[in-house]
Parts: structure tokens; sequence; C-alpha cells
């Protein structure tokens, strides 16, 4: 296994790291679109499936099917366009097979609605994705040191607490942990779109 | 920068959606909660704009907060075959993308392996069911056989046509055969008949069971080979010892008790001089009116079954002495008077007493006709 050079900067890197590893061009080109569409991947997979292991095994296979249906002229937004379509797939047939609890989920037309409208939200403001990271990443960076561990408790799998552990253990209630949680995630997000505006500035 | 984060937010369109919004998000929503979520979604487009920019930011910051790791693997394939006898070796390189988290230790491989996930997921199932099915259907066979084996009878010495209903004398006018199935092997006794025994006495006599008797005149015999019931013969063996066990009835009022004789015989010679070993007899004595039961046991010799003949052709004076051990047994049933009472039997049965003396071993030897 060969450690690919310019982790930090994955967006510049990654095409010329993946061809120094000896990689194949349609595997990078591939690799690449496959990053770059993830994150909205995801989001309208979330819109679908509340269970987080299930929205990765849903990524993962819609990456297979990607992979088996791919062309070699196809642009990003012609990956963007059937990764999509694979995704919808997917997350209907995890639907029909594991029916989540309705508290959990919204019926699967208005889940569609919303998962489009994720998905239209991307571009909409001129920034790739590989901008919003960097943004998002410097934003979190910036975060207090209390507001970023909420945050890692919340998202980051390597994170052994829990939320209900860490309000037993600030000795607060877990719902005033889930509005901290909200203000947080609204700070950043103002954060990002701030970030943004300079850099297009 | 850490200022402008935390003293600049700007506000959602409203606090009660953007609660909603982030406790749907966070799995912490109730139903009702997760139904007024939906119902302002479906009728306020800014508010499904704005939870569309909220699930997407969610998705960003599972991204950069999970790290995905991608890397370039190469794989080195060195094949060994012999191919018509000459050896041949082949070396293939080839280099996969794999992305994923090293945390979970999900990873995709590109190009992916030639069996794609799901097609991997349902030749497991496939394998798994025909597994299942294969162990089905040797416990079933296993199930099966064992009931098999618990239904065959086990081999036991039995009589054959006990109860001497064999011969169908429905349309005989008599009620009477002189033909008497199994009963006359070796010897043909003209003093014995199958009988239907209510229709031949008119009535004043039934069979013990059935309609048929067998119906012994005086100096009659009845003669059978004693066979397990898989077929094999019951061969003489020191110690060997065997009860019979009948029903008798007596014609006519009789006072006296009338003996029937029954022995086990092991028949040396038919033709041309009859010889016939004896090596077990017993007598029951039979009286009273109706049907009686009878028992005999007949034990054959623990010391020596070495034997003078018990029966020859008259003015035969061959005496010569015969270890009967490993011949074939019979059963003879003898009504020795010379005069009446008739004696009539019914449902006649065997069985082995001592049953480690009764084994089956070599193949028999014939008697020589």
């Amino acid at each position: 296994m060969e450690e690919l050079p310019g982790s930090g900067d994955r967006a510049v890197s990654l095409a010329s790291s993946l061809a120094v590893g000896g990689a194949s061009n349609e595997t990078v080109v591939f690799t690449e679109y496959y990053l770059e569409t993830r994150p909205s991947l995801r989001a309208y997979l979330t819109s679908f499936i509340h269970d987080h292991a299930a929205v990765e095994d849903c990524l993962q296979e819609t990456c297979l099917v990607l992979w088996k249906k791919k062309e070699a002229h196809w642009t990003l937004e012609d990956f963007r366009k059937v990764a999509f379509t694979c995704a919808r797939f997917k997350a209907l047939s995890w639907l029909k097979k594991n029916k989540p609890a309705s508290h959990l989920s919204f019926s699967p037309e208005i889940a569609q609605k919303l998962a489009l409208k994720a998905a239209e939200t991307v571009g909409a403001d001129g920034d790739t994705q590989s901008e919003r990271m960097e943004a998002l990443l410097k934003c979190l960076e910036a975060l207090p040191g209390e507001q970023r561990h909420l945050i890692e408790v919340r998202y980051d799998p390597a994170e052994s607490e829990d939320l209900v552990q860490m309000a037993k253990k600030k000795n607060r209630t877990l719902s005033a942990l889930y509005k901290q949680l909200e203000r947080t995630r609204t700070a950043l997000r103002n954060c990002v779109k701030m970030q943004l505006t300079r850099c297009k500035a | 920068m850490k200022q402008e984060i935390t003293k600049k937010p700007e506000l959602p369109p409203d606090e009660e959606l953007a609660m909603l919004v982030d406790g749907f998000l966070d799995g912490n929503l109730s139903e009702a909660q997760r139904d007024a979520l939906e119902k302002r979604l479906l009728s306020d487009e800014r508010d499904q704009a704005y939870y569309a920019d909220r699930v997407r930011f969610h998705a960003e910051l599972q991204e950069v907060m999970q790290p995905i790791r991608v890397e370039v693997l190469q794989k080195r394939h060195l094949v060994f075959e012999r191919k018509q006898g000459l050896p041949r070796f082949m070396a293939r390189m080839s280099q996969v993308v794999r992305i994923g988290n090293p945390v979970s230790g999900s990873f995709l491989e590109l190009p992916p392996d030639l069996i794609e996930l799901s097609t991997l997921r349902r030749r497991l199932w496939i394998i798994g069911g025909a597994l299942l099915l294969l162990v089905l259907g040797l416990v079933a066979l296993a199930v099966w056989q064992a009931k098999r084996a618990a239904i065959v009878d086990p081999v036991i010495l039995a009589l054959k046509n006990e109860g001497f209903e064999q011969v169908d004398l429905i349309d005989d006018e008599d009620a009477l055969s002189y033909t008497i199935l199994n009963w006359q092997d070796f010897f043909l006794s003209r003093d014995v008949s199958t009988c239907d025994l209510a229709r031949f006495s008119q009535g004043r006599y039934t069979a013990h069971s059935g309609n048929n008797v067998a119906q012994i005149r005086p100096l009659g015999y009845l003669t059978q080979i004693l066979l397990y019931s898989d077929g094999s013969p019951l061969l003489a063996q020191k110690g060997l010892h065997i009860r019979v066990r009948g029903w008798a009835l007596i014609e006519g009022d009789n006072k006296r008790e009338v003996p029937l004789r029954i022995d086990l015989r092991v028949v040396q010679e038919v033709k041309p001089e009859m010889r016939q070993y004896e090596p077990s007899h017993a007598e029951a004595r039979l009286g009273g009116k109706g049907w009686q039961e009878f028992c005999v046991d007949l034990p054959l010799p623990t010391d020596s079954l070495v034997m003078i003949p018990s029966d020859v052709e008259p003015g035969d004076t061959n005496r010569a002495l015969l270890d009967v051990s490993g011949k074939v047994l019979n059963l003879s049933i003898h009504n020795r008077q010379t005069l009446p009472p008739v004696i009539y039997l019914d449902d006649l049965s065997i069985e082995i007493v001592s049953e480690e003396s009764a084994e089956k071993h070599s193949e028999p030897e014939s008697p020589t006709e």
C-alpha cells in the first residue's frame, strides 16, 4: 500500500497522487467524481434514511453500481445525475426491506422531494464541494473547545463518549445538549457562508 | 474568527423549524413533532429550502468528521499451473484504489472485485439455502430411516398358519379339508384336517378364534419345520429352551385326561428309510369341557445332543448315534390315542425361552431324501 502525498489538500493533490500511485486514469477520474459527489449523495440519502450505517452501505453500493455504469465521456454533472438516480433506488430498496420507525423517516414522497432539494443545493451558490469542505474545516478549527467537543461527540465515530454520557458528565439535560448542538451547527453554517463569501470577494 | 462564530449567528426562519429540523437529524423527535415538521415542509417552499440546506450541512459535517482515506493498492497475482503436461507461470500486477474509513475499516475498492457486494450476498444466501436444504434433507432421511428401522419387526421364532385360517372353507360343503397348510412338512398324516368347526359341528362348538381349527383324529399328527420370521431355520443347540402354547378342545363328554404329545424333532432321513431324532418332548394333559389353554416346555439337553433315533421304519435296526447340533428342528404334535376322542387345536404359538442358546449359525444339513 502506498501512502499518498498531499492529504491536507484533497482536491488539488488527489489526481496527481493517484496517478503517482499507479492508478489508471479511468480510476482516478472516477474517484475524483465520487469524492466530490459523496457529501451531496450523503445528504440526499439522509433525507430517506436516518440510520447512519445504512447511509454508508447505500453510498458504497451506489458507488459500485456507478462503476459498472460509468462511461468514458462522463462529466461530473453526468456522474451526479446517475449517482442520485442510483442512490434513490438503493434508499427505496433499503426502506422496503427495513421499514424504519415512523418518527425517524418521512413518507417516501416527501422524502424524495426533500432529497432532491438537498441535492439541488449543490453548486447553487457557485461553490464547489471542496471549497465548502475547506471552509467547514476552517470553521471547525475556529470553534471554542466545548462546542468543538460537542460536535466531535455527535459526529466523530472514533469518539468513545456519546451525548448521553456527556450530558451526565456535564450535569446537563440531553435536550439542553441538543439545543446547544443546534446552535453550534447554525453558527458553523453561518461561518461557512461567510468564509465562502470572503473567498469570492 | 472565534468571535464571528459565537457572536453573530444567523437565525433560521423560526426557532420551531430549527428545533424540528435538527431534532429530526438527531433522531430525537416524537411522532407528533415529526408530523408537524412534515406538515410544514409540505406547505412551505422556504422551509423546504432551509431543511435541504441543513441536511446538506449535516452530511458535510459527517464527511469532515469521519476520516476518509484513499489508498492505491498494488495487487500481484502469481499463478503457477500445469497445462498439457507443461508447467506455466504467470505474473500479473494491478492497482486498485481503496476509499474508506480507517476507523470503521469499511473500504470500497475501485475497480471493485468482479463479484459485486449484492451478488456476493445473493450467492452466499443461495449457498446457505442449499446447505440448509441439504442438512434438512439429511435430517429427514435420518429420521425416515430411524422410523423405518423402528417399524421393522424384530426377527422372532413364529409358527406359520398358527390359527389354521389359511385354508378357506367357506365354499366347502362339509366344512372340512385334508389340506392343512404348513403343518405337513416331511410327512403327511391322513388323520388331520382343517375344519370350520361351527359348521362342521352344526353349532355345537365354535373355533377359539376365527372360523377354522385343526382337527386331529386318533394317531393323527401335525409337523412344521421351525423357522424364524426372516425365513431362517431354528437349529438344534445345547440348552435351547422352547415353549409352545395353544388352545385345545376335546370332542364329546370325555371324563378322562387325554394326552397331547408335542415334540421337537430332527428329521435326518425320509427315504428310503425314515429316521428321526427327538431332542425334546412333552405332553399336555387335556381334560374337561370347552377350550382349554395348554403350555409345554421343550428344553434341549445341555450336556450333549448325541442321541439315538426316536423313530425309524418298522424293522429297521439301525440305531446309529447322531449329534443333532446345528440340525433343523421341527415341531410335531401328535394325538397318540388309538381311539376317540378327536382333539381340536387353535391359536398355537411358540417362543424361545432361553434365547442365548438359540443362535443361528451355519447352514443346516438337509435330511437325505
